[in-house]
């Protein structure tokens, strides 16, 4: 028994420890590649702001004792001013905002990966009446509006941070479950899938080693974008007085601008600082999802390689390139190895 | 006169790390009505040249240079892509690999070969009408039946039926046969035929083989085979070039090249088909692959695989040497090799 | 296309119908024991235990809440197929109220679906053409920028800007615009005139996306190999752009297409609120508001039908589109 149990830690400790390295090694990669390290800087900087808002924040964004300081602009001592109807420092308000925005992102993106990645492999895998329930379950989801049917929701069941993680989870895994399974069909027909299941592996043990690493890059991917997708429909819920009233998030902060006029008055700094906000965290977010499409589909963006070497060639280059093709030519074949960079060179010293 | 004649064609392919060179200097030429075959492995740059010498490859991502480029006596070299498309299709046209792919997924067949015959005019209107309207109208009816026509000459029974199906609804013998039609819609001088046959079972490429023969002979046409597989070669081509690595190692009239082969290269590939009269125990097999395009070994690119290599071989490219009986062949130690076969 | 699929597909669509409107009845009756219990009148003093009984039956009878929630669901179905979809708490049937509000929904979404479709297909086509050239940088880079900013920032900008600071457009929509409405001209051009911000809020969005996904579609297809054989026939660069690759290439916009048209009553919530428009959304918030789930069960089927509709609708054109495809077969 004890054997038995220790064997189970230290599988999947290495099972862990195999998730690890390759979150480890992903984020190297994601690090290399330009747009996707702009993405991590951002997301870096404000889950900074996030975890150490109470710090950072030069004031206490539920305080509401400020009131003889409504509506100011913006100045050494409040950054960005304060709100019209409450008096609360923006600057403040806004540090704190990140902690709602990023945090129901991403726990939901993360829920919505787990959700969907667990339906697409079954409907995909198992296919049979798995497939058709889940399959017709999306079916429905997708027809019915889905942020009325939040709306209606957090009606019924209460504004609170875990209803909305949860309603947000409920409805927006259907994409992500239809791509998985799609790719699962494809890879359940490749050979050597197949090969395993003729040699005696359980489904269960196709799924975690052959199915399952063949989508995780899809599904790292896909957990970055339906984040910023969730941020935006948490800014847009929120923006409706929908959210959860507690806490300070930019999309309240938005409604409460329009609603109080900052519109009229001309406080141009009340409306763009939570917008801002919005856009960075999604944007920074996009941003390392695509990265790892292109890094997960080289091909995706080749047109502008291309045309970065065509620029740097130059007529002298491709003359003694064409001229070492000729017959009897004594010019070396290694001539042609030469990098687009060295023709950048030759033009240099050409001109 | 001759159908086709190229000298001196170069092709490179600029990419991030280094430049391809896909074709170095060929030249090829092809007399009225004859066929000829170009063989190498897949990788050798003979798909390049059948493209450039439709004038295809777009800059970029290829660059290409000719010193002479002439179908059927008419210079081509310097026209400009406009005039270029009168050319193709009707002057000269081509037969894709894969004629799923190198169809139009979502057109009928019948449709796509109506293009020809209305890009190429030439539709004599014995049955128009007068003006504007009708005379489209019936236009469109011409070509339809010619590309019946042509169906019907390829050997596609039921050609009104299958004027209307949509490529994924042919069997691939049949949109082989399509994609032929489509070459000899126009009847033009030459014809390049890039692996007609690889998609296909060993049964239909000898169906599709003999309407490509056939069609060649009854209308004169010449033929630019483009291949890897010598087997098909024997009975269709009447020269040879064998390709490498983007160039010509050897060519030859197809009975020489196949009686006295004298690049180790054509011997290995020769050594690599199956015949009914084989004494041998097993193939002959070339050890390695083609070198990188990027980086090609310096002296013969083909040293590294060949067993009879020398010094020189490793240091100097040789020239393509012209012999006897219209023979070519790059190699310093043909005659040496030769010599000690026997 | 096949008949037994065409009915098929119909039998799945009525079947998903039926799914989605039993959905609609009962989420909004979650954890709620007696949904009537905010009609009744407060108890008068001289009134017995059994006297108040009456009264809240009569109550429940009035706002069709009477009997078991099984019973109303049944009551309800029976409803809905003869077309009724039942009766406001604020008063008048919920289909005039979705009648009244539809049309200005309809002028966003479907002015706002047409230009992105049209510009977002031509700068689409464009950058593809200038692929990897600044164009194409510029696209995909705003593209990014668009897509994470949300249309009812942007919206808020615009009205902040070209609406109250440099007075432009209104900032607000004028409510005699609903009420005076007579096909008029004027009328007409001062629909146009209120509408120009919110429509461009979220058109911006929508022709990013519709040109960066033409955009990828031609490139796609025109790696494809039957694109060659089109120029080895010697066809005009009109030819091949016009008959091959942009007739391939639309495939998946249509797919798009289809499913912004499904979007299409439903999507404006939130912009709809920020301009004061009296359509759907504002509808359907006004209806959260009061807690008028006839109305809010109402809109939500609506705009379920109109999306399985629109879904329906796809399938089928794009199966005419695609011969490769048979009817059932995409997804």
């Amino acid at each position: 028994m004890k054997e038995q149990i220790r064997t189970i830690f230290s599988k999947t400790g290495k099972f862990l420890l195999h998730i690890l390295q390759g979150i480890g090694s992903f984020f190297k990669k994601l690090w290399k590649h330009k747009q996707g390290r702009i993405g991590l800087i951002i997301v870096g900087i404000l889950a900074i702001c996030a975890i150490f808002a109470p710090l950072i924040a030069p004031y206490d964004p539920y305080d509401v004792t400020q009131r003889a300081e409504k509506g100011l602009s913006p100045s050494w001592e409040h950054l960005l001013g304060t709100s019209i109807t409450t008096g609360q420092d923006i600057f403040s308000m806004l540090i704190y905002g990140a902690r709602s925005s990023l945090s129901i992102g991403v726990i939901t993106g993360i829920t919505i990966a787990i959700l969907g990645s667990l339906l697409g492999i079954a409907a995909g895998y198992l296919g049979g009446w798995v497939d058709t329930v889940i399959m017709r379950v999306v079916d429905v989801l997708l027809v019915i509006p889905t942020l009325p049917l939040v709306i209606v929701m957090t009606n019924v069941l209460g504004t609170s941070y875990f209803v909305i993680v949860l309603v947000f989870a409920a409805f927006g895994w259907t994409g992500l479950a239809r791509v998985i399974r799609s790719q699962v069909i494809l890879i359940k027909n490749a050979n050597y899938v197949k090969a395993a299941e003729i040699m005696g592996a359980s489904r269960w043990y196709v799924m975690w080693r052959h199915i399952l690493p063949a989508v995780s890059n899809l599904l790292i991917m896909s957990t970055a974008l339906t984040s910023a997708g969730i941020m935006v429909a948490e800014a847009g819920l929120s923006f409706l007085g929908l959210g959860n009233p507690e806490a300070v998030s930019w999309g309240k902060m938005l409604a409460d601008a329009q609603s109080s006029g900052a519109m009229l008055f001309g406080h141009w700094w009340s409306i763009l600082a939570p917008g801002v906000g919005i856009f960075l965290a999604v944007y920074s977010f996009m941003r390392i999802g695509l990265a790892m499409e292109e890094i997960l589909n080289p091909r995706m963006r080749k047109g502008s390689s291309m045309i970065k070497v065509f620029k740097h060639l130059n007529n002298t280059y491709l003359d003694e390139v064409f001229a070492s093709m000729d017959e009897g030519s004594k010019l070396k074949g290694e001539y042609a190895a030469q990098t687009p960079a060295s023709g950048e060179k030759d033009e240099s010293t050409g001109s | 006169m001759k159908a086709l004649e190229v000298k001196n064609l170069k092709v490179i392919f600029p990419i991030e790390g280094g430049i391809v060179r896909a074709v170095e200097g060929i030249d090829i030429e092809i007399e009225q009505g004859q066929c000829a075959a170009i063989v190498g492995e897949s990788g050798c740059g003979k798909s390049v040249t059948s493209l450039a010498v439709m004038k295809l490859l777009s800059t970029p991502p290829a660059i290409m240079r000719v010193d002479k480029l002439e179908l059927g006596g008419v210079d081509i070299k310097d026209l400009s892509d406009k005039q270029m498309q009168k050319v193709r299709g009707k002057d000269v046209s081509m037969v894709f690999q894969d004629a799923l792919t190198a169809l139009n997924p979502v057109m009928t067949v019948g449709k796509q070969i109506d293009e020809i015959f209305l890009a190429h005019g030439n539709l004599n209107f014995e049955s128009s009408g007068q003006e504007g309207e009708k005379k489209r109208f019936n236009r469109k009816k011409e070509a339809k039946k010619r590309t019946i026509e042509a169906l019907k000459l390829v050997g596609i029974s039921d050609a009104e039926l299958r004027y209307k199906a949509y490529p994924h609804q042919l069997s691939g013998g049949m949109r082989q046969r399509v994609l032929i039609a489509m070459a000899f819609a126009c009847n033009p001088n030459l014809i390049i035929a890039d692996e007609p046959t690889t998609a296909l079972d060993v049964t239909i490429q000898a169906q599709v083989l003999d309407i490509l023969k056939d069609l060649q002979t009854k209308q004169k046409t010449s033929l630019m085979l483009i291949t890897h597989d010598l087997s098909i070669v024997m009975n269709m081509a009447d020269e040879i070039y064998v390709m490498y690595s983007g160039k010509i190692v050897e060519r030859a009239k197809t009975r020489d090249l196949f009686t006295r082969p004298l690049h180790p290269y054509t011997m290995g590939l020769l050594g690599s088909i199956a015949r009914l009269d084989d004494e041998r125990g097993r193939f002959v097999q070339i050890p390695s692959s083609l070198p990188c395009p990027t980086r090609k070994p310096t002296g013969c690119y083909f040293h590294p695989r060949c067993e009879y290599a020398c010094d020189k071989c490793k240091q100097e490219m040789p020239v393509l040497e012209k012999l006897e009986g219209g023979r070519y062949v790059r190699c310093w130690r043909y005659k040496e090799i030769e010599y000690a076969k026997k | 296309m096949k008949a037994s699929y065409v009915i098929k597909r119909i039998l799945l669509t009525i079947f998903i119908f039926f799914i989605v409107v039993t959905l609609c009845f009962f989420i909004p009756r979650i954890g709620v024991s007696d949904p009537a219990s905010r009609f009744y009148p407060p108890q008068g003093a001289t009134q017995t235990d059994e006297e108040y009984e009456i009264i809240k039956e009569l109550t429940r009878k009035q706002y069709g809440l009477d009997g078991t929630t099984f019973e109303q669901y049944l009551r309800y179905m029976g409803q809905l197929f003869s077309g009724d979809l039942g009766t406001s708490y604020e008063g008048g049937a919920v289909i005039d109220r979705i009648a009244e509000c539809l049309p200005w929904t309809l002028v966003l979404s479907v002015t706002n679906l047409l230009i992105s479709l049209i510009l977002g297909v031509i700068i689409g086509t464009m950058a593809a053409w200038k692929r990897g050239r600044w164009q194409d940088k510029a696209l995909l880079n705003a593209s990014t920028f668009t897509t994470a900013l949300p249309s009812f920032f942007i919206a808020l900008l615009l009205s902040f800007y070209l609406g109250f600071e440099w007075e432009i457009f209104p900032a607000y929509t004028d409510q005699n615009m609903v009420s005076g409405f007579d096909w008029s001209w004027q009328a007409i051009s001062t629909v146009m005139y209120n509408a120009a911000l919110p429509i461009f809020s979220m058109a911006i969005g929508g022709i990013v996306s519709y040109g960066q996904s033409t955009r990828n579609s031609v490139i796609a297809v025109s790696g494809d190999e039957f694109i060659l054989t089109a120029k080895a026939k010697g066809l005009s660069n009109n030819k091949v752009i016009y008959g091959h690759t942009l007739r391939n290439a639309m495939l998946p916009i249509v797919t798009q297409f289809g499913m912004n048209i499904s979007g299409l009553i439903g999507g404006a919530v939130v912009i709809e609120k920020i301009f004061n428009w009296n359509g759907m959304g504002t509808l359907f918030l006004t209806a959260n508001g009061n807690n008028d789930y006839p109305l809010m069960m109402g809109i939500m089927i609506f705009m379920s039908a109109f999306a399985l509709v629109a879904n329906l609708l796809t399938d089928f054109v794009y199966s005419l589109l695609d011969p490769r495809v048979t009817l059932g077969e995409r997804r």
